[in-house]
């Protein structure tokens, strides 16, 4: 077998075009798969992580019916403030409930001034049953702030980094719009999300971003239910408080399993084409391994001849067929590990991947079946052959 | 017969009524057709005979060549090496004797590509052991065939002439007792010819077996015994 080894390693060497030519495609097919689903899983944990940042038992109460393909501009908002105070006493199995009220605003401060920063505005219970927003330092506003509409402000990582980089922004102020806040509180850095910064928000008293942005209803309500396993019957009597406001497709109340079902819908298409297009890299990388294993077929078989001519049994020409395309496809199948892998950190800096085992495997493992297939097969068809007739295969 | 004979002095080659048939590939509105390329051939080859097996082309004088040098397998008939019947040994059987004893130079020298002269000639002994040290005697081979400068030149680079020695030199790495050249000056001009034809005159003076197959009457006068063979029989026989 060592013999063997050392046959098949000098006739890649010698054919060193052909051999890197292989190399490549097993390379390409590998490295490719490993890329493409490290991109669909990272795009699918993102978004799963960022439900899980929002907090379970959720429910939320939208304006109008819940339809994605409908004009959102068309949708009359009939939610108030005060709802949610309704639905956190008279619907049973809530915890509690926080209006929502937001908005795209320009902010200044130390003469610099940052553009689409989110104005978030919630009451005061909105730590109680949130879990979205962390604080890092400070504090957030209290009851009585939210009451009388203060201009306070708890602001994002990005906020603090650009305006006060290297002090404390407590007690400093900002505009938003045309008003003065004061910072009271920062929040935790959260990262990105479909390239939108998260860290560039800013949080107030939902009276006080109303009367900024000239909004007279809340965005949405958000409902914390208290044993998640109700869900869908504490959906249904939040429903029933709001019916005594509403008519019925004037609002809407979704779980956060629905929601995260309709953005799964999309992740699915999005898998799917992933997938398909790796599983095209495999087919073509496969298919540019068997056509330089098959071009090469007739000088090879002419090489099976004269070796069988000389002396080399059968077995022989099988071994040293099978120990090159094994040695070459799984050379390969590593190079395109560690590009694929490699190529996948390096744009885990800029976008999340995440890069899968089954993935590495499926790949590696079928490039080098395929290697492995269409190496041996000429060489099984051209052992069969007398040594005259391989040497005169044309 | 063929027992008496062994047990006496045996033949080195001996065929008994040795038939070969091809059967052409099937085409539109043909049927495959039997082709007797060797048709009932009998005959024995004795040691260190110099032999010219001469025909015209498709006299089944190349198809001769190749039965004897076990290339082939013969359709019916037995062959038999050394008193031995080999007709029915395994393909890795009939390889391991091909190796071993007898050594074959071709009309297109069928080196492989890419390859240096030294790993050219030593090619045989990688699959069987039958000298003690190949290198040294490739050296040797390649300093007597005048290719000593050539140790690591490539086919590519190398003249015809220089091929067919690269050849011949491959042939008689393990030292066979036998050696079978097919038409070896066919691609060589004839200087070259003469050079490839002189080694192999002296091989047969040094007691080697020297089989070559031509269609060159010029070329077959070389040798001490003319077999001609026309439409698979063998139809002269001549001993000098």
């Amino acid at each position: 077998m060592i013999t063997q080894f050392r046959l098949a390693l000098r006739s890649l060497l010698i054919n060193k075009v052909r051999s890197a030519l292989t190399m490549l495609g097993v390379a390409i097919g590998v490295s490719a798969v490993i890329l493409l689903v490290s991109f669909g899983s990272g795009l699918s944990a993102t978004i799963e992580k960022q439900f899980e940042n929002v907090g379970p038992n959720l429910l939320y109460v939208m304006p109008g019916e819940l339809n994605l393909t409908r004009d959102p501009s068309a949708v009359v908002n009939r939610l108030e403030n005060n709802q949610a105070d309704k639905i956190q006493k008279n619907a049973q199995g809530v915890e509690g409930s926080v209006p929502f009220a937001q908005g795209i605003v320009s902010v200044s401060s130390s003469g610099k001034t940052i553009k689409g920063t989110t104005l978030v505005g919630a009451t005061s219970d909105l730590p109680k049953w949130v879990q979205y927003y962390k604080l890092n330092s400070g504090a957030f506003f209290t009851k009585g702030q939210e009451i009388s509409g203060k201009n306070v402000a708890v602001i994002g990582s990005k906020l603090v980094d650009e305006f006060f980089p290297g002090s404390s922004p407590i007690g400093k102020s900002i505009r938003v719009g045309g008003s003065k806040y004061t910072v009271i509180g920062i929040l935790e850095p959260r990262g990105s999300l479909f390239g939108q910064d998260q860290d560039n928000t800013i949080l107030a008293p939902i009276t006080t971003v109303q009367r900024q942005l000239g909004l007279s209803h809340p965005s949405n309500l958000f409902v914390k239910v208290k044993n998640g396993e109700d869900i869908k019957l504490v959906a249904e009597n939040v429903r029933q408080v709001l019916e005594k406001d509403m008519k019925k497709d004037e609002f809407s109340v979704v779980t956060q399993e629905e929601t995260l079902k309709t953005f799964n819908g999309i992740l699915g298409a999005v898998s799917a084409a992933l997938a398909g297009i790796a599983g095209i890299s495999l087919i073509v990388g496969g298919i540019g391994i068997s056509n330089i294993m098959l071009v090469s077929v007739t000088e090879r078989t002419r090489e099976i001849g004269l070796r069988k001519a000389v002396g080399a049994k059968p077995s022989d020409i099988l071994k040293q067929f099978l120990v090159e395309s094994i040695f070459l496809s799984v050379l390969g199948g590593t190079v395109g590990i560690i590009v694929g892998v490699g190529a996948s950190l390096l744009i885990n800096q800029f976008f999340t991947t995440v890069i899968t085992w089954w993935s590495i495997a499926l790949a590696f493992g079928f490039s080098v079946l395929v290697g492995v297939v269409f190496g041996v097969l000429p060489a099984i068809r051209a052992s069969r052959l007398s040594p005259i007739e391989a040497l005169r295969y044309e | 017969m063929a027992n008496q004979s062994k047990l006496n002095n045996s033949h080195l080659i001996e065929l008994l009524d040795v038939s070969k048939v091809y059967r052409t590939q099937e085409k539109k509105g043909e049927k495959s057709v039997a082709v007797r390329a060797i048709d009932h051939i009998s005959l024995t080859i004795d040691k260190g005979e110099k032999i010219a097996i001469i025909g015209p082309s498709g006299s089944g004088k190349s198809t001769l060549m190749h039965l004897i040098g076990l290339l082939d397998k013969p359709t019916s008939g037995q062959i038999l090496l050394e008193g031995t019947d080999v007709s029915g040994l395994s393909e890795g059987h009939l390889a391991q004797l091909r190796g071993r004893v007898i050594g074959f130079v071709f009309q297109s020298f069928n080196l492989l590509p890419r390859t240096r002269v030294l790993e050219q000639i030593l090619l045989p002994t990688l699959y069987n052991t039958v000298i003690d040290d190949p290198k040294k005697r490739a050296f040797e081979l390649l300093a007597r065939l005048g290719l000593g400068d050539r140790l690591t030149s490539r086919p590519s680079q190398l003249s015809g002439g220089q091929q067919q020695r690269v050849a011949i030199a491959r042939a008689l790495i393990n030292d066979p007792s036998i050696i079978m050249a097919d038409e070896p000056t066919g691609n060589l001009d004839t200087k070259s010819g003469a050079e490839v034809l002189s080694v192999l005159d002296d091989l047969s003076s040094e007691g080697k077996t020297v089989i070559i197959v031509t269609h060159d009457t010029e070329i077959a006068d070389h040798a001490k015994r003319i077999i001609r063979v026309v439409d698979g029989k063998i139809v002269e026989d001549i001993r000098k």
